[in-house]
């Protein structure tokens, strides 16, 4: 137990340093007057935060409910998209072709076009926040479904299992670690796509991506700065969300 | 453990029954890919296996022993040449779920537990129900693993993990169990008990078996009739009828018999120089 926690810290303090290293340098470089004046440095933005927590949190609230969804939404589409592949091998490409080409779509082109057809609102930011965060779960679903041991898959052969069987006693759990993989790599993703379909005016005033657009246009650099902390905070919180949620999960589905 | 009973089911000398009875393979080639990446793996193979009898297959890796049981499995589809079990096509037995087969790697499902594992083909096969829970008791005794019901296969030992999948393969009762070198990553003493224990497993339930192996004593041990095969590609070089009584035991492995067919594989395999 101690020697479990002992460990814990040590796991954790080499990043910690590696932070406190950078944000130190940070500091340093600004009084230094070696950086330009639209950086602000971290004293700035620890000032800005106690300042306006208030006011980051109303517009990072509807910011981080909508890649939640957006998230959920994604991850239900490719889950559906990666099992139809499965039952359907013939159609892998034009899967993935497809989905090449929606993750291939500039987000902030595609924001104004979707205001016009669904109207500024949280529907915008979660549609974004979804496609933002789709690619990587339909691959780790589909190559996850894919990636059998073949002696497994001979086993499930020999015994002439169905193939509505083999998928849901083999592949299925076959594919849980390349999905988990996938959910991680996209949990950032939602957030950013959050992020960026406020910032082009798709959730109306309300946002972190207004906050900053608004911040920034206004020259208002340490509130700038707040934010752009503020989402590298919740994207790598996002990250680690996912991953204690899909531990749980994994260990659950296969001790092995 | 309970000692090996005196079945009448025990598996007979090779030759007994007609050439509709047990597995039958006659001039079995196989060559996979195309020209000119080809490989030539199989040569006009044949043999054949009296019902409740036991052969070994031995040669040098990559002489094609594992495509031979994947062709009696119906995994893979011959090049050219017959496989008949009990007259019929593999994939016949294939469809009605009357072959076992013991991976070499065990091929157990790491999410479930032992139960569970040997449980899978009853559920494959839509049997899962009423007399389930007694036969799913029954393997698991039968395999000595009382107590380990519910754990998972990487709690296990290797050789408990492959006594799971010999209960796993035999779940369904099949005519015909094919073993690719279950034991080849076990210790010598495991392998040993193994052996008599497979072997009392197979008296019991009177299923014609077909063991590939590395080793010429489990060979001599198990087998009525170990064919010998000679690589690229894989043809039969011999054939060696094991003289020793059933049941078997650990002690006819000092026999002057046991050392003589162990010379006779040896011989056959590396030649007679030293
Ligand atoms: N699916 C396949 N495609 C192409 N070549 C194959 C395939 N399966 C087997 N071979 C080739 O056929 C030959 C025989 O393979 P096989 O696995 O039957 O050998 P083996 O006797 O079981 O060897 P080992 O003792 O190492 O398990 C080898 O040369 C192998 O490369
Ligand atoms: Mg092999």
């Amino acid at each position: 137990m101690t020697a479990k926690a002992l460990r814990r810290m040590r796991d954790l303090s080499a990043p910690c340093l590696v932070i406190a290293a950078l944000v130190g340098g940070w500091e340093a470089a600004h009084r230094a007057g070696l950086l330009p004046n639209s950086v602000a440095s971290p004293a700035q933005i620890w000032t800005e935060f106690t300042e306006s927590y208030h006011l980051l949190w109303r517009h990072a609230r509807p910011t981080l409910s909508s890649a939640v969804w957006g998230f959920v939404a994604a991850a239900l589409i490719a889950f559906v998209l990666g099992l139809v592949v499965a039952f359907v091998p013939e159609l892998n490409r034009t899967v993935y072709t497809s989905a090449v080409l929606v993750a291939s779509v500039p987000l902030i082109a595609l924001t104004p076009i979707l205001v016009l057809w669904l109207q500024r609102g949280a529907q915008v930011r979660i549609t974004i926040a979804a496609i933002a965060s789709f690619f990587p779960i339909l691959i780790g679903c589909i190559e996850g479904l894919r990636q059998v041991r073949r002696d497994q898959a001979e086993l499930f052969e020999v015994l002439s299992a169905p193939r509505w069987q083999r998928i849901l006693r083999l592949q299925i759990p076959s594919a849980v670690p390349l999905t988990v993989a996938g959910l991680r790599a996209a949990a950032a993703g939602a957030v950013l796509g959050a992020i960026i379909a406020e910032w082009s005016g798709g959730g109306g005033a309300l946002g972190l991506g207004a906050l900053m657009s608004s911040a920034l246009f206004s020259f208002n650099v340490p509130l700038t700065w707040l934010t752009i902390t503020a989402a590298v905070v919740f994207s790598v919180g996002a990250y680690f969300v996912v991953m204690a949620l899909t531990g749980l999960v994994s260990r659950r589905v296969r001790s092995g | 453990m309970p000692p090996a009973p005196e079945s009448s089911a025990a598996p007979g000398p090779a030759g007994r029954g007609g050439e509709d009875d047990g597995i039958t393979v006659d001039g079995l080639s196989m060559t996979f890919g195309q020209e000119p990446a080809a490989v030539w793996a199989l040569d006009e193979v044949s043999f054949h296996v009296p019902k409740g009898g036991f052969t070994a297959l031995i040669g040098p890796s990559g002489c094609g022993k594992s495509t031979i049981l994947r062709l009696l499995a119906d995994l893979l589809a011959p090049t050219a040449g017959r496989v008949a079990i009990s007259g019929r096509p593999p994939s016949a037995l294939r469809k009605q779920r009357r072959i076992g087969f013991v991976f070499q790697e065990h091929a157990l499902l790491p999410w479930r537990s032992v139960v569970d594992n040997i449980r899978l083909p009853l559920q494959l096969s839509g049997r899962a129900g009423r007399d389930l829970a007694s036969t799913v008791g029954d393997l698991i005794s039968l395999v000595g693993l009382e107590g380990f019901e519910n754990s998972k296969p990487s709690e296990l030992s290797g050789g408990m993990r492959q006594r799971v999948s010999i209960a796993r393969a035999i779940t369904l009762s099949p005519e015909v169990l094919l073993l690719d070198e279950p034991f080849g990553a076990l210790d010598e003493i495991t392998r040993q008990t193994l052996n008599i224990e497979l072997l009392r497993i197979l008296a019991e339930t009177g299923t014609t078996a077909v063991l590939v192996t590395h080793s010429l004593s489990e060979a001599a041990l198990l087998a009525d009739e170990v064919i010998v095969l000679s690589p690229r590609p894989g043809r039969v070089k011999a054939r060696i009828e094991v003289p020793l009584k059933r049941p078997r035991t650990l002690a006819m492995m000092k026999t002057p018999e046991f050392f003589h067919t162990e010379n006779l594989i040896r011989e056959a395999l590396f030649g007679s120089s030293p």
